[in-house]
């Protein structure tokens, strides 16, 4: 009994630890343009999305049903290990129904900006609005590097909360948490006499030829013009002729965008609470009473 | 003194320690080999001290960080062990530390700590995998005895169990700690991000360890166990970038 047990523990493990191993690899790789035998291993076995296939369900699936056949055929497991198996079980179960359940949303909102939840998902009842208030990065005096951000949400137009990295907010059914930022320089670009708003990189429309407007350094003071055939460089306050028509940023801001994960939290503190149970009873099974 | 010219006398000394036991076993050589723990003790220290940050940040710090806790092991434990996995302990620290010494300078810098590392769980779920880690190199010692037939006893068996159920144990709970230090960082306790992949198949590696009966193919889980960890330290964060490319 023990041996077929472990047999087909070993079996069930090493199949998981290659699929596991192997789409590490190949979950970010980009479509491949040929149909290949490379492709097809890939999209057979759905190597590039395998986290969220079915196939990887099945596999805890099975592993889940062997611990249980560990637990109602084998008699000498101790009580303890048999708790373990059926714990991981239990786990294995609440996983499968937490990741399948919940949705993450990543939103990128900038000082004043207001979102609704209706727009992230449409099934959902409990709409509210989400709107960044403010938004402030603090950084290291002496090197001047970001060393954490902070926003201000008002929630449903009532309730003002800060939150920072690691110290999120909890809303409802769902959790906000301060993830990243991102900094994109705004400038006023004059062209001829027009005056155009631009956000860069970004691509503008001028007398019905394409530009498109990248920064070059990190502190967006250059930046690079570029049309279909020609490109040249842009520095505040200086004008450039170029394709017969005078460019001149007039007026540069950096503007600040955050970026809020917002995840609901259905099953996710039982899961939480779960593993916590299974440190203890995993040490109770490695080094308590046999 | 500067602290390659320190770490230069650390590794003279314990290599010192570790060739004098190939030919005499005396207590002379353990002084030089405590010595040797001593400063590279204080080595980690002063860095502690000087850049503010705990030992365990940056690949320079994790090497320097790995050899003193198996160091650290061969001295406080030194009865638990073998002459032959003594030496063998030795040499591991000192290829660890050789691979320190030869890092890049830039490498050896201080690094400003992200601020989703800023967290009281930075000081739970890193250091628990440091001592798995430590002990996983025990057990791998204790396997190549075992595959190496040096000694097959009883006793070698029983301790090769009780290394490999403590790194068992601190892969668990640095994982089980990693889980809720994302879940307050990042909002979610799993994103199949490349380590954490990883760590859970090391998790599933080991597992096979206490199934299977012959003892050289307990040995050889553990080899493959080592492999595959070392793979996650190093490979992922250089292959496999994701959230937790910090080295």
């Amino acid at each position: 009994m023990k041996e077929t047990f472990y047999k087909y523990y070993k079996y069930c493990v090493l199949t998981l630890v290659i699929f596991l191993g192997l789409a590490s690899f190949f979950t970010n790789i980009p479509p491949q343009p040929s149909d290949t035998l490379f492709t097809q291993i890939l999209s057979f076995f759905n190597l590039t999305n395998f986290y969220n296939s079915i196939f990887h369900i099945i596999l805890w699936l099975i592993l889940a049903s062997i611990l249980l056949y560990g637990i109602i055929r084998i008699k000498n497991f101790t009580p303890s290990l048999k708790f373990l198996f059926l714990l991981i079980i239990i786990l294995i179960f609440s996983i499968i129904y937490e990741k399948s359940v919940n949705k993450n949303y990543t939103v990128n909102l900038r000082t004043g900006e207001k979102i609704t939840l209706k727009q992230l998902n449409s099934t959902r009842a409990d709409s509210f609005n989400i709107q960044l208030h403010d938004f402030q990065i603090k950084r290291n005096s002496r090197e001047k590097v970001s060393v954490g951000s902070e926003s201000k949400l008002i929630l449903d137009s009532k309730d003002t909360i800060s939150m920072s990295i690691n110290d999120p907010i909890q809303y409802n059914q769902y959790k906000f948490y301060q993830q990243s930022y991102h900094l994109y320089p705004q400038i006023n670009l004059k062209i001829n006499d027009t005056i155009l708003i631009v956000t860069a990189p970004d691509t503008i429309s001028y007398d019905n030829q394409e530009y498109a407007i990248q920064p070059i350094n990190q502190k967006y003071t250059r930046f690079r013009i570029k049309s279909d055939n020609n490109h040249t460089s842009l520095i505040k306050n200086q004008p450039v002729y170029f394709e017969s028509n005078r460019f001149q940023i007039v007026k540069g801001e950096i503007i600040k965008e955050s970026l809020i994960q917002i995840k609901e939290i259905q099953g996710t503190k039982l899961v939480l609470f779960l593993l916590f149970i299974y440190l203890f009873s995993l040490a109770y099974a490695l080094w308590g009473k046999k | 003194m500067t602290e390659p010219t320190v770490l230069v006398v650390i590794v003279c000394l314990y290599l010192f320690s570790a060739i004098s036991d190939y030919y005499k076993d005396t207590s002379y050589n353990s002084k030089i080999f405590v010595a040797g723990f001593i400063i590279h003790s204080l080595l980690v220290i002063y860095r502690v001290v000087k850049t503010g940050q705990p030992p365990f940040i940056g690949l320079y710090g994790n090497l320097l960080l790995l050899p003193l806790l198996i160091v650290f092991r061969l001295v406080f434990w030194q009865n638990q062990f073998s002459k032959f996995i003594r030496r063998s302990a030795k040499i591991f620290a000192l290829l660890i530390l050789g691979a320190a010494i030869l890092l890049p300078a830039s490498m050896k810098q201080p690094q400003t700590v992200k601020p989703a590392l800023k967290s009281i769980w930075m000081f739970i779920h890193v250091p628990a995998y440091f001592l798995g880690y430590m002990s996983i190199i025990i057990a791998l010692i204790f396997s190549i005895s075992i595959l190496m037939e040096k000694n097959n006893d009883k006793q070698v068996r029983k301790k090769l169990c009780t290394e490999v159920k403590i790194s068992f144990f601190l892969l668990n709970f640095g994982m089980i700690t990693g889980a809720f230090w994302a879940y307050q960082s990042w909002g979610n306790y799993w994103s199949w991000d490349p380590k954490e992949t990883w760590a859970l198949i090391n998790i599933l590696i080991l597992s096979l360890f206490f199934y299977e009966p012959n003892l050289k193919k307990r040995a050889w889980i553990v080899v493959f166990t080592f492999l595959s960890i070392l793979f996650t330290f190093l490979g992922v964060n250089y292959i496999l970038p994701g959230l937790h490319s910090y080295l």
